[in-house]
């Protein structure tokens, strides 16, 4: 093995822009997210999911007339909620933590880009895979039922912005609570398990707490009843949401913005000790 | 029929479609032995296999006599300092050793004494008491080196001991390395800085893609690769007499003036000329001031083995 | 040199104190107050003392055991070797000269013992806020039964989770999809389907304790005793295979280079 000494000079090579810059990091985010848990955790709800909304629109097709209220079906079932936060956990407890495990967060912030980029590209990244996920799968099945002639076009188009508007919502939330927890730890297996544990948590305890107060404020410290809420309140029925829709929309929105607000602030106070 | 305290024979470990180690074999026979290589070369994925971390893919491999695969009482007899820095960060450096040493068996008070006598011997008597994680990474080596040691095995299996070791640390550890050799103990230490195993000794084995290249005392590693000139620089006050003299040597194959009163020796069988060269100084009264091997050193020979070797 | 015995209780203390350790431990602290938490909120909106009773009993196989008692000991288990094969530290223990199975037999005790100093306080501490807020007293059998309950999960779940961190590299998923998915939707599928299940079988031993009140009444045809056979055996049967794979496994990280 031969080392030789280097060669210094000033070089003048054009930069890519920021935007591509980012993109780098999201391509290599996206793939390095692909594990086998969050492929494994979209394929189950692409199944799980659109059985539930074809399933649902056919027997009603045979009993009434079909109406966007009929579409409501993911919202309803406690599968989509668990698979997302499956999918969240998958992608994106490891998004910051594995990086400061690794200490390879040094290599990426030591690069001409913001920490603004680095976060804002791990948050796409994981992002893509929940939305993914959430819209996805009834997505999927409303173009089935249309194709089959099940579902009419307007509804259709109905439907499909609703689940593209509420799969939104989800991912905003969920990636914020995916970073924020992933910023907390170098390891992954605790901002993933904590990922669960805190949205469930407050799923069942709020519940508790507001059926024995009958308080109307303490759903809204429940990240599913909140999307359950959107759910209804877009495709109109036909239960009656327990949080209002426009309010739920906008407390998991800024949640989540919040929340990745912190991710940043976190990562930039992250120190890679050497050992 | 198994001799040395360490026996590879057509060891063989792959990582997917990447080798580790590739038909290694080699025996070590005993006192301190060097395995040198660069990154990448095998010397952590045979000592994981030494350390009964990996299971290899074919080929056998013994520790004093019992496969290295799997567990044994023999383990008791062998001490491991591995490669990576990663320690029980919770733990202080006195309990982290006392710890391991209950975990082979010993009772309580004995494994705390052997335990501050380890601690004493690598120099972190002040800091025994500090958590791990509180250790900068030449303490961290140290506090690793004394759980190798401290229930007093027969063979001490070192993966780059040095490494992150300040100058006067690494003298120390020579020198205790020296100690456990003369007190009849075994060990087998790696580096890819190859002076310094050259310091350390002259048993050595070196690796490269996986194969062990060559294996034995340096030098007659050196004198083995007749095929390779060896350089000797000269410094004389007559080098067109001296020249005249080491030219009618048949193997002396070249001979140059790099400048006023030098002279570089080109020769095929070092060791003779090494043997040569007194009487013929004494019998002609040659003038020569000093003498120096270019390349006698394990950089060079590696260089070499590993060129010849692809 | 002692014996064997005082090995595994070397491993057991050192993966106590290592489980236990650190900012994991402020976590789990956290997240085992949870219940407690939403118990205090509950007495602060001054409910009937039967209703607050009730709802502080309702959280426990609602909230306490299948979230926080799983989280917890997921958490803890899975870290066992999952985390000492990452780091490379198992090579400490594994290259001594104590047999593997101690090694697995002394983190799985070390594991519990940290579990159990969580989960039995997650689950009593909310009834005796409950208690002391102002609801009906909990006849003794109640908490015993609860305390038990946590226990046996502990036992159940550190097993199977300790496995599972053991042969897999990807033992968190596969702990969540066995923890949130297997655990809480089999349950409601008919016949006998809800069997595959450790929860039902820790609700069984519940409903089968308590006559009356949120843990009883719980369709199982699995009397109690049966259902802590189960239970123990299923710790047992994780631990024995966790042993035998434990002789046969590579414990050096996935690396793709020498």
């Amino acid at each position: 093995m031969t080392i030789s000494a280097p060669r210094y000079g000033s070089t003048s090579s054009e930069r890519l822009g920021r935007t591509r810059r980012v993109l780098a990091i999201v391509r290599r985010e996206l793939r390095r997210r692909a594990g086998w848990g969050t492929v494994a955790a979209v394929a189950l709800a692409f199944v799980s999911v659109a059985a539930v909304v074809i399933v649902d629109a056919e027997f009603a097709s045979l009993t009434r007339t079909l109406r966007l209220t009929t579409l409501e079906a993911p919202f309803e079932s406690p599968i989509w909620p668990l698979l997302l936060l499956l999918v969240a956990t998958s992608a994106g407890a490891g998004a910051l933590a594995e990086d400061a495990g690794n200490r390879s967060i040094v290599l990426y912030l030591s690069r001409p880009i913001r920490l603004l980029d680095y976060v804002g590209a791990k948050a796409i990244a994981c992002g893509t895979w929940i939305l993914i996920a959430a819209a996805g799968p009834p997505l999927t099945a409303v173009l089935i039922l249309t194709l089959l002639g099940v579902v009419p076009t307007s509804i259709a188009v109905s439907a499909a912005l609703g689940y593209l508007a509420v799969g939104l919502l989800a991912t905003i939330f969920l990636t914020g609570v995916a970073l924020s927890l992933s910023s907390l730890t170098s390891r992954p297996l605790y901002a993933g398990v904590g990922i669960f544990g805190v949205v469930l948590s407050l799923f069942i305890g709020a519940a508790a707490v507001a059926a024995i107060t009958g308080n109307l404020y303490v759903p809204y410290a429940s990240p599913v009843t909140l999307l359950r809420s959107v759910g209804i309140g877009v495709f109109g029925g036909p239960s009656t949401p327990e949080t209002d829709p426009a309010t739920s929309a906008a407390v998991l929105a800024i949640a989540g913005a919040v929340l990745g607000a912190f991710a940043a602030w976190r990562a930039s106070r992250v120190e890679v000790v050497s050992e | 029929m198994t001799t040395g305290v360490v026996e590879a024979q057509e060891l063989t470990k792959r990582y997917g479609e990447v080798l580790g180690l590739n038909r290694f074999t080699s025996s070590i026979t005993g006192g301190i032995t060097g395995l040198v290589g660069p990154n990448g070369a095998g010397k952590s994925t045979l000592f994981r296999l030494l350390a009964g971390q990996l299971k290899a893919d074919a080929g056998t491999l013994t520790l004093l006599g019992h496969p290295a695969w799997g567990e044994g009482e023999f383990r008791r007899h062998v001490g491991y300092c591995p490669e990576h820095s990663a320690l029980y960060e919770g733990l202080t450096g006195e309990a982290f050793v006392t710890t391991l040493l209950r975990v082979d068996g010993f009772s309580r008070a004995e494994a705390e004494e052997r335990a501050l006598r380890a601690i004493e011997t690598v120099g972190l008597t002040e800091a025994r008491g500090r958590r791990l994680r509180t250790y900068s990474k030449g303490m961290r080596q140290r506090v690793k080196i004394a759980q190798s040691i401290a229930h007093d095995p027969e063979l001490i299996l070192l993966d780059e001991p040095l490494n992150g070791v300040d100058p006067v640390g690494r003298s120390t550890l020579t020198e205790l390395l020296e100690t456990l050799q003369k007190a009849g103990r075994h060990i087998v230490v790696s580096s890819h800085v190859l002076y310094e195993v050259e310091r350390l000794t002259d048993q050595i084995i070196m690796i490269s893609n996986g194969r062990a290249l060559a294996q034995g005392d340096l030098h007659r590693i050196r004198a083995l690769i007749d095929a390779h000139p060896h350089v000797i620089d000269l410094e004389t006050g007559n080098p067109r007499t001296v020249a005249r003299f080491l030219g009618e040597w048949d193997h002396v194959t070249a001979i140059e003036f790099p400048g006023p009163g030098r002279l570089r020796v080109r020769c095929r069988a070092p060791e003779e000329f090494y043997r040569a060269l007194p009487p013929l100084v004494v019998r002609e009264r040659l003038d020569i001031r000093s003498l120096t091997s270019a390349d006698d050193n394990l950089d060079a020979v590696f260089r070499y083995l590993s060129e010849g070797g692809r | 040199m002692s014996g064997e015995l005082s090995r595994l209780g070397t491993i057991a203390a050192l993966s106590f104190r290592g489980s236990l350790a650190g900012l994991r431990v402020v976590g789990l602290t956290a997240f085992a107050a949870i219940p407690s938490l939403i118990v205090l909120a509950l007495v602060s909106a001054r409910p009937p003392s039967g209703t607050l009773a009730n709802a502080a009993l309702g959280l426990f196989p609602s909230l306490t055991l299948p979230i926080v008692v799983m989280v917890i000991v997921l958490v803890i288990s899975i870290a066992q070797f999952r985390n000492e094969i990452d780091n490379e530290t198992l090579v400490y223990l594994s290259d001594r000269s104590v047999r593997r199975p101690t090694i697995v037999v002394g983190k799985y005790l070390g594991a519990l013992g940290a579990s159990l100093v969580l989960v039995v306080p997650a689950s009593l501490l909310p009834l005796a806020i409950a208690t002391v807020g102002g609801g009906t007293p909990y006849p003794a059998a109640v908490p015993a039964a609860t305390a038990v309950a946590a226990a046996l999960a502990a036992v159940a779940y550190v097993g199977f989770f300790l496995f599972l961190g053991l042969v897999s590299r990807s033992a968190l998923v596969i702990g969540l999809l066995f923890g949130f998915l297997w655990e809480e939707l089999l349950p409601l599928l008919p016949g006998h389907v809800p069997q595959l299940t450790l929860i039902y079988y820790l609700r069984s031993y519940l409903s089968g304790t308590l006559m009356s009140g949120p843990l009883s009444g719980y369709p199982t045809t699995t009397p109690a005793t049966s259902a802590v056979a189960v239970l123990l055996a299923v710790a047992v049967a994780f631990v024995l295979a966790g042993a035998a794979v434990f002789r046969y496994l590579e414990t050096a990280p996935e690396r793709t280079s020498a």
